[in-house]
């Protein structure tokens, strides 16, 4: 058993700068041996800073990190490693196509000659499985595995190497409710063992979940280091984080007097018939695990998923369901919960990206002064912070390139707004930012959907629930029955219907 | 020490991430690594031969980077949209061969100059639509139309040199005007052209955000496969423009014509800075490239040097182009 109040991580005035950015002023930390350790902060705040410098992928400016007393600010990311500090980023970090016991052994196959023992692989696999208490079959593919399932399979990699600091880098993103409360229990049972986490995360819930110490940064210093967050409030925390006290935005939920949106009997590959509608001014939360339908019949709407049949009308009039353009044709604009992936293109500047794809034209030529114009009506509404209209979009923080999203696609003056994990990845104060702008939209007859794994989020929002599971809706939510637990109850009903 | 900076917007607490007071000099100097390499190669080849400086000289390296930077520039394209395309040398011989025979065999000139450009355009559009609608590898779809059209080359040559009379066809490529060689024009031409197409049009603009995010750029709205189509086949036009000029700058066709100018217009964009992962290039960058690589070449040629150096200070520059290419790019992604 270890010292519960061994420190086994310290940092000492450990900084880093990036010319003339601070990305983390001078910071001492502890990291106690046994803990479930918290980093909490913004978008930016400089947790992702702190641990790349304690696991080696980034050199510091100045200061040291002492682990387990020695110091080992000078060693490379590999000997790290071999001392057992593991940082495991946002995703997965297994390799799709090989098979899940390749994934686990990386790189130290055990060998019959120069060749492979397969048997003897797969036979070591299982008992690591085993023992840590997840059963998968380990020769599929990992890829095969379900997202917390790969999670899992990457912390397991980690335990494999005889690591005494694993670092998990919001974990939880992408996950389910459920997905994640069973990720949890899995990690506490790990820590019981005698497993020491840092854990990063925007999210004060998570925190208050699983950790036992917490670590809260803001604008790359420490504000709060040390305290057990099970002891504070949420309120208390989000103070440390944002710098002052948020009020959460929450919306006075309203009743469609007309319905905009009506989608009847949809049906897009494997999912369906479906059928739903949003009135004027709503905001209709659709809720369903991955597979459920949920985000399949939103991207069928937006046309980004090809649709077999049924019919979407939007104020009547019958749409063309055929592709993208045809949807944003008709004004209805999907805000990706992908905003690497899909949303950004990013060597464009900013001022460019508000107009991306639709950008005006006089005569064959860019109408410049057009899209200035929306460059600076959008600059004063969404506040968001950039060195000036040229600078490239993928130089900003992932809450300012939200805005840019959301920005762009307001510029559409839509009339259905879809939006998947608006707040994703997006800092406490933003995040409350575009949940006031969504209620104001609303107030001129913006119809919304909205999908959000964040059930406090969903709660906050919505008018309605729609809920999905196996390619079908289930059930709707209106008015009072729009609660937490009601949501959960859902997704718990729909996984205990699935497992029949 | 104090820079002068840019001040912060309004109610920003802290930069997110502005250029940096130094950093914004060695930015700087990355991106116009191609002009002060053209700067520094042509003192060096004027130290060494002082002819190097003279208006014939520079009359000729003009004459002789255009063609080499209509085939740049059509692979630059290519590049933009983050693929790639290895069969614009072979558009250039087979537009031009057949050019030469129909016109051996009584076409006008005139007429010749649009069929030849006609060839280059289809040859595009085909690529295109292979790489766009087949979702076929550019690198190797590229590559076997190159080849098939090498082996055209020939079977339409039969291996023999075709000349070619017609002033209606050789005018830009023999033509004189005030003293000075008709043929630059059209590089000056082309660049400017070039550049108003991919800067100040949606279409332009279009190709960046494609090649910059090609899921992006389709969920914003953007027809890319149509894009990628168009982009091809304006390549395959370029490319056929390049063959008119080739030819009637030799006043014929022979099977072995550009073999070796392919790899020179693949690296003269990379050297320019255009990147090969799509989304990032400058039409500048894309003239300094085509630029240095021909005044490298001609400098040597007029130092005595040995033709195999030449071939090989080719290389260093291009091996040069890439290090700083990667330097480039490890300065962005240290910098978020």
């Amino acid at each position: 058993m270890t010292d519960p109040d061994a420190p086994l991580l310290e940092t000492r005035g450990l900084s880093k700068v990036y010319g003339r950015f601070t990305a983390l002023h001078p910071t001492d930390i502890t990291v106690r041996a046994g803990s479930i350790h918290g980093f909490l902060g913004k978008n930016g705040a400089g947790k992702s800073t702190l641990v790349k410098l304690i696991a080696g992928s980034e050199r510091p400016t100045a200061g040291q990190i002492l682990f387990k007393g020695e110091d080992i600010t000078g060693l490379p990311l590999v000997r790290r490693r071999q001392l057992g500090i593991h940082l495991l980023s946002q995703h997965a970090e297994v390799v799709a196509d090989l098979s899940v016991a390749e994934n686990l052994l990386l790189p130290d196959y055990p060998r019959r000659g120069p060749f492979v023992d397969v048997r003897a692989m797969h036979a070591k696999a299982r008992a690591l499985l085993e023992r840590y208490d997840v059963p998968f079959a380990v020769d599929q593919p990992a890829g095969a595995l379900s997202a917390p399932d790969q999670r899992r399979l990457g912390i397991v990699r980690t335990l494999v190497e005889e690591s005494a600091l694993v670092m998990l880098d919001e974990p939880t993103t992408a996950l389910s409710q459920e997905e994640r409360s069973s990720l949890f229990d899995w990690v506490r049972s790990l820590n019981d063992a005698g497993q020491t986490f840092v854990f990063i995360s925007h999210f004060n819930n998570e925190i208050q979940a699983i950790c036992d110490r917490a670590t809260v940064l803001r604008d790359g210093r420490v504000v709060s280091d040390g305290a057990d967050p099970r002891a504070m409030g949420s309120a208390e925390i989000s103070e440390l984080v944002v710098g002052s006290a948020v009020d959460e935005f929450v919306r006075v939920p309203r009743v469609a007097e007309r319905e905009r949106l009506v989608v009847r009997d949809l049906v897009t590959e494997g999912v369906g018939p479906v059928s739903f509608s949003v009135g004027a001014g709503e905001i209709v939360g659709f809720v369903g695990l991955p597979g459920s339908g949920a985000q399949e019949s939103a991207r069928a709407v937006a046309g980004l998923r090809p649709v077999q049949s049924g019919t979407v009308e939007l104020d009547g009039r019958a749409l063309r369901t055929a592709d993208v353009r045809g949807a944003l044709d008709s004004g209805m604009v999907y805000l990706t919960n992908d905003r690497h992936g899909e949303g950004i293109v990013g060597p464009m500047s900013v001022r460019e990206s508000l107009r991306l794809g639709n950008w005006p034209s006089r005569g064959g030529l860019l109408a410049d002064g057009e899209i200035t114009k929306t460059y600076d009506k959008y600059h004063a509404r969404m506040h968001f912070r950039v060195a000036g209209p040229e600078q490239p979009i993928e130089e900003l923080s992932g809450g300012n390139q939200q805005k840019i999203i959301l920005g762009r696609l307001l510029a559409r003056q839509p009339e259905v707004l879809i939006l998947d994990e608006p707040t994703l990845g997006v800092d406490v104060a933003t995040k409350e930012e575009v949940h006031r702008l969504i209620d104001e939209l609303t107030g001129s007859g913006l119809a919304v959907i909205l999908l959000a794994y964040d059930t406090d989020e969903m709660v906050r929002m919505v008018d309605r629930v729609v809920s999905f599971s196996d390619g079908r809706v289930v059930g709707e939510l209106v008015g009072t029955e729009v609660t937490a637990d009601a949501i959960l109850g859902r997704l718990h009903h729909e996984t205990a219907l699935a497992d029949a | 020490m104090t820079t002068l900076q840019t001040a912060p917007a309004a109610g920003a607490e802290t930069p997110t991430a502005t250029p940096r007071g130094r950093g914004r000099w060695a930015d700087l100097a990355l991106d116009n690594i191609v002009w002060l390499l053209l700067v520094v190669f042509v003192l060096l080849a004027t130290a060494l031969n002082p002819f190097f400086l003279s208006l014939a000289n520079f009359q000729n390296i003009l004459v002789q980077t255009t063609t080499l930077g209509f085939l740049a520039v059509a692979i630059a394209l290519a590049m933009l949209l983050g693929e790639i395309d290895l069969s614009v040398v072979g558009i250039l011989g087979f537009s031009g061969a057949i050019g030469a025979t129909l016109m051996e065999r009584g076409l006008p000139g005139g007429v010749a100059i649009l069929v030849v450009l006609a060839i280059g355009a289809v040859i595009g559009l085909i690529n295109g639509f292979c790489i766009a609608k087949l979702r076929m590898t550019s690198l190797i779809e590229t590559l076997a139309m190159g080849l098939v059209l090498g082996g055209a080359v020939l079977a339409v040559t039969k291996g023999r040199t075709i000349t070619i009379s017609d002033t209606g066809y050789t005018w830009i490529g023999q033509g004189q005007l005030l003293g000075w060689p008709i043929m630059p024009l059209a590089l000056v031409l082309l660049f400017v052209v070039i550049a108003v197409v991919l800067y100040r049009t949606p279409w332009g603009r279009k190709v960046y955000a494609t090649g910059g995010n090609r899921r992006a750029a389709y969920a914003a709205g953007i027809n890319t496969d149509r894009l990628v189509i168009g982009t091809y086949t304006l390549g395959g036009l370029l490319a056929g423009a390049a063959g008119w000029l080739a030819t009637s700058y030799l006043s014929g066709v022979n099977s072995t014509m550009g073999s070796d100018l392919l790899l020179y217009a693949v690296a003269a964009p990379v050297i320019g800075g255009v990147s090969l992962t799509g989304g990032r290039g400058r039409v500048l960058g894309m003239l300094g490239g085509v630029l240095l690589l021909t005044i490298v070449q001609v400098g040597l040629q007029l130092t005595n040097i040995s033709a195999y150096y030449v071939a090989m200070a080719g290389g260093v520059m291009i091996f040069l182009a890439v290090v700083v290419d990667a330097v480039r790019v490890r300065r962005r992604q240290t910098r978020h």
